[in-house]
């Protein structure tokens, strides 16, 4: 098989093509016959005893209306490349995983084997906090060379991802339509990005819509792709804990950002944490827990404490901040910020400041970047 | 036998002088009105005729003719009535024809002889002015509306029998002229001190908490500003809007009359409610037709844009507006005025209005309280799209009404130690606003701040140091266009009008900012 996998494609892409088939009747076929030729010479009534009539039927008349060579020939002129498992692409984690995909749909390039990879997932509707999050954890993966693996949705998918490509790092969504159809239509951009910086991965047919039914599956393949999973940001019950549970089948590591017990968006995160998920507090710690990087013994990259400890260095040195420089009581008001939006009556009554000269201290941290309106009158701290 | 008798039409805003010419004479017995009559005014005869019957005076066999000239404007509305009952006894020589000579006539007339109340009578007393008339008849009920213009005898009636012996007439029935005649002083005293007195208004003071969006009403009221209010279910939009009226000042005479004009074609003044004082306050429901709000029929009509003129427009709910009736807004709000083209003509009326928004931030109403509020984010923007750009464009101001804390409501900080503050009240906020108008008006531009242009922007809206150097750097960062840069600059300057300040400093600048319709979620355009 290792040598004829070339004449298996078309064959593979047409068993693809058969309508009223699924992913598991897919394998078992092959599995069978041997080869995805093998189904498709082998007449239909051979399979009376593991296939419905139904499915019998749909065999049949796909042998009858497409000719493989055809079709496949045709499919070549797409951008997308297929890599059905009889290729000797198909990336080796997913032959791992239970359920693995019958074959792959890819826009871009595979997961480099060699390279770690690290699936950062989380909220859609994510907080100010997990954007932040986010962006910094995929930076930092970035510059360790991992590569980070995602579902390129709203929120915190699309966050990390775009970071990482900022970074300069490589980038990997799992679509759960199509590798063609860019969704959601907002992230266009970044869908243009990862073709050229990184790769689209489908298991659907180009050209299948986007799917409530299908994403739960694509995650299956986010999380067997990766080395590890790191969960940003998560609601009690979400698709987010179910790629969680989906990586544990797998094997895979979990590991969760923490996050406050008050805030609805971390409560998966605590749940998982309290199961025994990995704790991120840097990094580079994990990479070295897991075992995705060798030892380095300069701690960097720690979370949390960088912001003041940079305030108090420059203190010592005898810098000033620039919002101090200006004025001295922008750092009161400051203070006050969350990573939660807080409205201007909530941040004067914990102040005690008055109003005009809390909106204008506010409108200056925008100004500086370390803070945000997020709505007409309502702030969030910026980091 | 040939008489001529003066009334008036109303033509949108105006009022058009109008001839009532009637002509007796012989010929085959009959009743014929001429001059481009709408139905209601060809109806008019049967009416005159049995009401002259039933005052005693019964029309000789002869032919009769009536036209109402110029014979190009169509005529529409009750009020010609009288006109043509006073034009036919003139003819017939029941009236002095000098003493009917220079009087403006109208009035509905019912079967019994009663004079009823017609629509419109204030512009047309205007016009009658205007045009040397120094007498009008109109019916009672319109008496006090025709009363505001200065320098003309009003007077109202209640009968036929009234008007013949006004016009020099056999008096008849005098004993009741007497006694509508009581009736009609006390009336006067009634129609002049009426209007809501300004106690009555609701307070601010009655609202807790909420200092920015209060904030943001004083500005918009200071320098007539549009203002969107943005905030969950239950958490004081409507209650701020309602008060915004207490705030703001008075209307001037001139501006009572125009106001009043549009009240007065809409037939909604009376006896007892003759002219406005305070600013109109209107709050349409969101299943209003577009007819309604512009104003229109076949005959049109001022609608609610027009209601509001000078006033507040209040629309509650604003996304369930439908795009289409949300779009009727944008010739009013750029003109201020609204013109509408029908097969009788065009009209225009006045729009100058407030315009005054309310709206929950996305669909459940909670956004963005994350532990509340599970909007996807398409679904929070597919919301707030449904206010087009346009019309978000005319709206400078921009509020949020956060959900209240317990602490605001209660006043303690929660250990019961500090007494509730006390709220400021409307007329504390309208003596600043009424200070910052002042200065506003003697820039001489004759427009508030929200209206200048952008040269006058330019003129008037200087930035000192440290405003502009915070401009620049909001500029930078916030990527304003220059539509949203000048709109910024106006609503600064207000905010400085309302300090006295005569340049715009960096707080006020920081504030005019901090309310523009902001975020990545609002509008950021």
């Amino acid at each position: 098989m290792t040598e004829n996998w070339k004449h298996q494609q078309p064959y593979a892409y047409w068993l693809e093509c058969v309508r009223g088939l699924g992913r598991r009747t897919r394998w078992e076929l092959t599995e069978r016959a041997g080869s995805p030729k093998a189904v498709y010479d082998t007449p239909e009534e051979e399979w009376r005893e593991i296939l419905p009539e139904k499915k019998r039927k749909a065999l049949g008349q796909a042998r009858a209306g497409m000719d493989p060579e055809e079709i496949y020939l045709q499919f070549c002129r797409h951008p997308v490349h297929y890599l059905p498992n009889t290729h000797p692409g198909y990336p080796a984690r997913l032959r791992k995983i239970p359920d693995p995909p019958f074959g792959i749909f890819l826009w871009g390039e595979l997961p480099p084997p060699g390279q770690p990879a690290v699936a950062v997932i989380g909220a859609r509707e994510c907080s100010e906090y997990g954007r932040y999050m986010a962006e910094r954890t995929a930076t930092e993966l970035a510059a360790e060379g991992v590569c980070v693996v995602s579902g390129m949705a709203r929120g915190i998918d699309g966050i990390s991802q775009r970071a990482a490509l900022q970074a300069g790092g490589k980038s990997f969504a799992v679509l759960g339509s199509g590798a063609d159809v860019c969704y959601p239509p907002e992230n266009k951009s970044l869908y243009e990005a990862l073709k050229t910086k990184g790769g689209i991965l489908s298991e659907y047919l180009p050209g299948t819509q986007p799917n409530a039914g299908l994403f739960p599956q694509r995650n299956r393949i986010i999380s067997g792709l990766a080395d590890i999973i790191l969960i940003v940001e998560a609601r009690e019950r979400s698709g987010t804990l179910i790629t969680a549970d989906m990586a544990l089948e797998q094997g895979k590591e979990v590991w969760v950002i923490p996050g406050r017990l008050t805030d609805p968006l971390s409560a998966g995160c605590n749940r998982l944490m309290k199961q025994g998920a990995g704790i991120l507090t840097s990094v580079g710690e994990m990479l070295e827990e897991t075992g995705l990087r060798q030892c380095h013994a300069d701690g960097s990259g720690t979370f949390g404490t960088e912001p003041e400890e940079k305030e108090k260095a420059a203190c010592r040195e005898g810098e000033t901040l620039p919002h101090k420089a200006r004025n001295g009581k922008s750092a009161g008001i400051f203070r006050y910020l969350d990573d939660y939006p807080k409205s201007v009556e909530r941040l004067q009554r914990e102040s005690g400041m008055e109003y005009r000269q809390a909106v204008c201290e506010l409108m200056e941290l925008c100004m500086e970047n370390r803070a945000e309106q997020v709505s007409a009158g309502q702030y969030v701290r910026k980091r | 036998m040939f008489s001529v008798v003066s009334t008036a039409a109303i033509c949108g805003m105006r009022a058009v002088m109008v001839r009532v010419e009637v002509d007796v004479s012989q010929g085959l017995p009959g009743f014929l009105m001429v001059g481009y009559l709408g139905s209601e005014v060809k109806e008019a005869g049967e009416r005159v005729r049995v009401a002259l019957k039933n005052v005693g005076i019964s029309l000789p066999p002869m032919r009769i003719t009536v036209n109402l000239s110029p014979a190009d404007i169509r005529k529409s509305g009750t009020g010609y009535d009288l006109p043509v009952a006073v034009g036919i006894l003139q003819a017939l020589g029941h009236v002095e024809e000098s003493l009917a000579a220079d009087v403006m006539v109208a009035g509905e007339l019912s079967l019994d002889g009663k004079v009823k109340e017609v629509k419109g009578v204030l512009p047309m007393v205007k016009t009658a002015r205007e045009q040397g008339i120094r007498r009008c008849i109109v019916p009672w009920e319109n008496e006090n509306e025709g009363a505001l213009i200065p320098d003309v005898e009003v007077i109202g009636v209640s009968s036929l029998e009234e008007v013949i012996g006004l016009l020099g007439g056999k008096e008849c029935g005098e004993g009741k002229c007497a006694k509508t005649d009581g009736g009609k002083e006390n009336g006067k005293e009634n129609g002049k001190t009426d209007g809501k007195s300004r106690e009555n208004v609701l307070d601010f003071s009655e609202v807790n908490g909420q200092q920015t969006a209060k904030r943001a009403a004083e500005i918009a009221a200071a320098g007539f500003h549009n203002l969107l209010l943005i905030g969950p279910p239950g958490a004081g939009k409507t209650m701020i809007a309602k008060r915004m009226i207490g705030i703001l000042p008075k209307l001037t005479e001139e501006e009572c009359l125009e106001v009043s004009s549009v009240y007065s074609i809409s037939g909604l003044l009376n006896r007892g409610n003759a002219f406005l004082t305070e600013r109109p306050f209107l709050s349409p429901h969101h299943a209003i037709t577009v007819q309604a709000l512009a104003g229109g029929g076949a005959y049109p009509k001022p609608g609610i844009v027009s209601l509001a003129h000078k006033g507040i427009l209040f629309m509650d709910e604003m996304p369930e507006f439908g795009a289409h009736v949300l779009d009727v807004l944008r010739q009013p709000l750029e003109e201020k005025k609204i013109q509408i083209a029908r097969t009788g003509g065009n009209y225009e009326y006045p729009a100058e209005f407030m315009l005054v928004g309310a709206m929950n931030p996305c669909p459940c109403g909670y956004y963005p309280d994350l532990a509340r509020c599970r909007c996807t984010q398409p679904a929070i923007r597919r919301y707030q799209s449904r206010l087009s750009g346009p019309v978000l464009d005319r709206i400078d101001i921009c509020a949020e009404v956060p959900a209240l804390a317990m602490e605001d409501l209660t006043g303690g900080n929660g250990k019961g130690r500090k007494r509730r503050k006390k709220e400021e009240t409307s007329a504390a906020i309208r003596e600043r606003v009424l200070r910052a108008r002042e200065i506003q008006e003697k820039r001489g531009t004759g427009r508030f701040n929200a209206a200048l242009t952008p040269e006058e922007t330019g003129q008037f809206c200087r930035l000192d140091a440290e405003g502009k150097r915070l401009m620049e750097k909001a500029f930078r960062k916030m990527k304003f266009s220059a539509r949203t840069y000048y709109r910024i600059l106006r609503v600064a300057r207000t905010v400085a009008d309302l300090e006295g300040a005569p340049e715009i400093g960096k707080v006020h600048l920081a504030e005019a900012i901090s309310c523009r319709m902001a975020g990545n979620v609002y509008w950021d355009r």
